[in-house]
């Protein structure tokens, strides 16, 4: 995952329209909330997506993602506040009237067409209905593009799983639309075709500039494919940014704690001086040294957050100076992982720390086993101080 | 032994229920009308043995069946109950689908309710319901005194003893062997693809008709099929409701066997009648058959 976000932090700085106070949003949530009789499935929503954005939901099952989809397909009205699409406000606007295709999470195929029509059947309705062979060529097209040119033929029940979320996902991209709403589009497949259609998704995404909107469970699918990722809880947005900052430097502990692995400290930090502070966690042992958030003032309860790779571990104490915080503890498991180890190192205050290493110096990693005693160390700017 | 069993329990049913009764009538419209007791010779003599059993077979012949194409009445009769049941089956359709496209629409909660009152007719005799029809179809009837009070007619309307109120008693009657296959059928759709076809650039009626109705053709099907195999045969219905000129096999059935104590001629018309339906029967069952298979 770390290696992941660092590959896809996107090259091209200049696409940061969330950046730019001029550039107007293509989508506009305005404090919608949600409510099913009484239970509030989204809650006070506001959130900008863009044009060309790659904009994907993360976030545990039930927290309102597919709801905020299906809100912006037509298929459920906000309780309150308003969804504006370019500028105009989408109330009253049907389903069939919006720019916007939804691949469903339960696919949504239609068990008496073939592939074939299925894939059509959006081109039949469009201004293209009157064309059939632009229509044929399109559908071919897409075909194509998911592999499913043998399958064609075949009614939905006659065809697998991973090939029917194929069909799904080809169907709603048939028609091009402007936003195009994917809901777990890529579950089914095996890691490999997730990967190549995680690809494919991308560069149809640069090719006709259209804006996608996707959920996911998987937040490795998320860091790699999206622009901005945003995290939910409890139908409300916890972060929006973009995946490297939501991994760098994520807001609240339930961020942190949601993408990726990650080792928490809690304890109370001092009074930030010269833009740090140090947090004292357990008896006996030194308070950790680390920048302070821009909001902090005095003292405070906090959570330390830093990622298992930003921690080292060495078998004596280390001597470099900037390295400001080090721990003895004893090593009491390992996990092999081929390239990398994760070490898992009890404190002195029984505070577990997860360590991850690179396996690239084999013999000096080789020398720590179970039940050594370590040293972990890391500099003071390599971990996040979290106030929530 | 417990397996030969098992298959063996079906077709004995079936032996004693169905086709030993039909080949007495075979048998029966095989031979000749007399006045005896049963009122057709030949009968066959057991107690003669071998001898018995080959005179009885001389007597029988064809003879009922050439009748049958001889006298118009029963040709009429057979074309007349087809178009009956055909349009009645259509309007049972209209009707029904409607009502089981409610039901498959509603509240869950509400669901069950709506079933029961689909079925509660079934709890009072068929005899009685079709009867009561002659009380709201009459001249002086319920409808008519209906009619008359909100002033939408001025003279009575004459509903009872013609076709009319045939199509109306077998829609009546039927209905629910409409709905509930349809209903079935709707129940199980998944109201998602209605949404996918809204998204994909659907208006709500065209979502219909495209998915919903396709999606509902196998309950159609046997809908259409529960309605019209009995309608063709239907005796009751006509004889209540119907006039003289209410034509039906059914009837003409009735009055051989019982007005013209012809039993040889009614059982003639019953196999025929037979003939007609096994067509669609057989369709029904492949209908079914090849919707266990696209479910399986
Ligand atoms: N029609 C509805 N009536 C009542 N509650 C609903 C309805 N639709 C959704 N909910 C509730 O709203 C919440 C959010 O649902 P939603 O489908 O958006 O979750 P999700 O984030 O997509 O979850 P998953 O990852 O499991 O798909 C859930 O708690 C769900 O039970
Ligand atoms: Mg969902």
């Amino acid at each position: 995952m770390p290696e992941n976000t660092q590959e896809n932090t996107r090259e091209n700085t200049v696409f940061a329209p969330w950046d730019d106070p001029e550039a107007a949003p293509l989508i506009e949530f305005r404090n919608v909330t949600k409510r099913f009789g009484t239970f509030t499935a989204i809650d006070d929503l506001t959130l900008d997506i863009y044009a060309r954005e790659f904009f994907a939901l993360l976030g545990p099952s039930g927290c309102g993602k597919t709801t905020i989809m299906r809100m912006l397909a037509g298929f459920e009205d906000p309780s309150e506040g308003e969804i504006r699409l370019g500028g105009a406000d989408l109330a009253g606007v049907p389903p069939n009237r919006r720019p916007v295709n939804m691949m469903f999470q339960s696919y949504a195929l239609f068990p008496h067409l073939s592939v074939w029509d299925n894939i059509a059947f959006g081109l039949r309705r469009s201004d293209m209905a009157r064309d059939k062979a632009r229509i044929a060529a399109r559908v071919e097209e897409m075909l194509k593009l998911t592999r499913l040119e043998k399958f064609a033929r075949r009614k939905p029940h006659q065809i697998s799983g991973g090939q029917r979320q194929r069909v799904a996902l080809a169907r709603s991209l048939a028609k091009a639309p402007r936003l195009l709403l994917l809901d777990e589009p890529l579950g089914a497949l095996d890691k490999k075709l997730r990967q190549e259609t995680q690809f494919e998704l991308m560069d149809i995404q640069e090719r006709t500039g259209t804006t996608f909107v996707i959920v996911t469970h998987d937040q490795e699918e998320a860091m790699t494919v999206a622009s901005r990722v945003a995290v939910m809880d409890h139908g409300k947005i916890v972060q929006v940014d973009t995946p490297a900052s939501i991994y760098e430097a994520p807001n609240s502990v339930y961020v942190a704690d949601f993408i990726g692995e990650i080792n928490i400290f809690k304890g109370r930090a001092s009074a930030p001086k010269d833009g740090f502070c140090e947090i004292g966690f357990a008896e006996g042992l030194a308070p950790i040294r680390a920048r302070a958030p821009e909001d902090m003032q005095g003292e405070a309860e906090v959570s330390f957050a830093i990622r298992p790779e930003k921690v080292e571990i060495s078998p004596e104490r280390p001597q470099a100076r900037e390295r400001a915080n080090a721990y003895p503890g004893k090593v009491i498991d390992i996990a092999y992982l081929g390239n990398i180890s994760t070490y898992h190192v009890a404190l002195a205050g029984g505070q577990k720390v997860k360590v991850q290493a690179a396996n690239t110096r084999r013999i000096q990693r080789r020398s720590i086993t179970w039940d050594q005693q370590v040293w972990i160390s890391f500099t003071d700017t390599a971990g996040v101080v979290l106030t929530r | 032994m417990r397996r030969l069993a098992l298959i063996a329990l079906p077709y004995l049913w079936l032996l004693v229920l169905f086709l030993v009764p039909f080949l007495i009538v075979v048998k029966i419209s095989l031979s000749d009308q007399a006045l005896a007791i049963p009122p057709y010779t030949p009968t066959l003599d057991l107690s003669a043995g071998w001898q018995g059993i080959r005179d009885w077979a001389s007597g029988l012949d064809l003879e009922n069946y050439w009748f049958l194409t001889d006298d118009p009445l029963y040709w009429k009769a057979y074309l007349s109950s087809l178009r009956i049941a055909v349009l009645s089956t259509l309007l049972t359709l209209m009707v029904g689908y409607p009502i089981a496209y409610g039901m498959a629409r509603a509240p869950d909660h509400w669901r069950p309710t709506l079933m029961m009152l689909v079925i509660l007719p079934f709890w009072t005799s068929f005899l009685i319901r079709v009867y009561s029809w002659k009380a709201i179809l009459s001249q002086e009837g319920l409808l008519n005194q209906f009619l008359l009070w909100l002033g939408v007619i001025h003279e009575p309307l004459t509903i009872l003893n013609t076709n009319t109120a045939v199509y109306i008693g077998i829609v009546y009657t039927y209905l629910p062997f409409m709905i509930l296959p349809i209903y079935a059928a709707l129940e199980k759709l998944d109201q998602s693809l209605l949404e996918a076809a809204e998204d994909l650039g659907c208006s709500r009626l065209s979502a219909f008709w495209l998915i919903t109705v396709p999606l509902s053709k196998q309950g159609i099907i046997a809908g259409c099929f529960l309605v019209f195999i009995p309608a063709m045969g239907e005796f009751v219905i006509p004889a209540l409701l119907g006039g003289s000129r209410t034509l039906m096999i059914g009837k003409v059935l009735w009055e051989e066997f019982f007005s013209n104590r012809d039993w040889p001629v009614a059982s003639a018309v019953a196999v025929v009648l037979l003939m007609i339906l096994i067509v669609p029967i057989i369709l029904f069952q492949r209908n079914e058959q090849r919707n266990r298979e696209a479910e399986g």
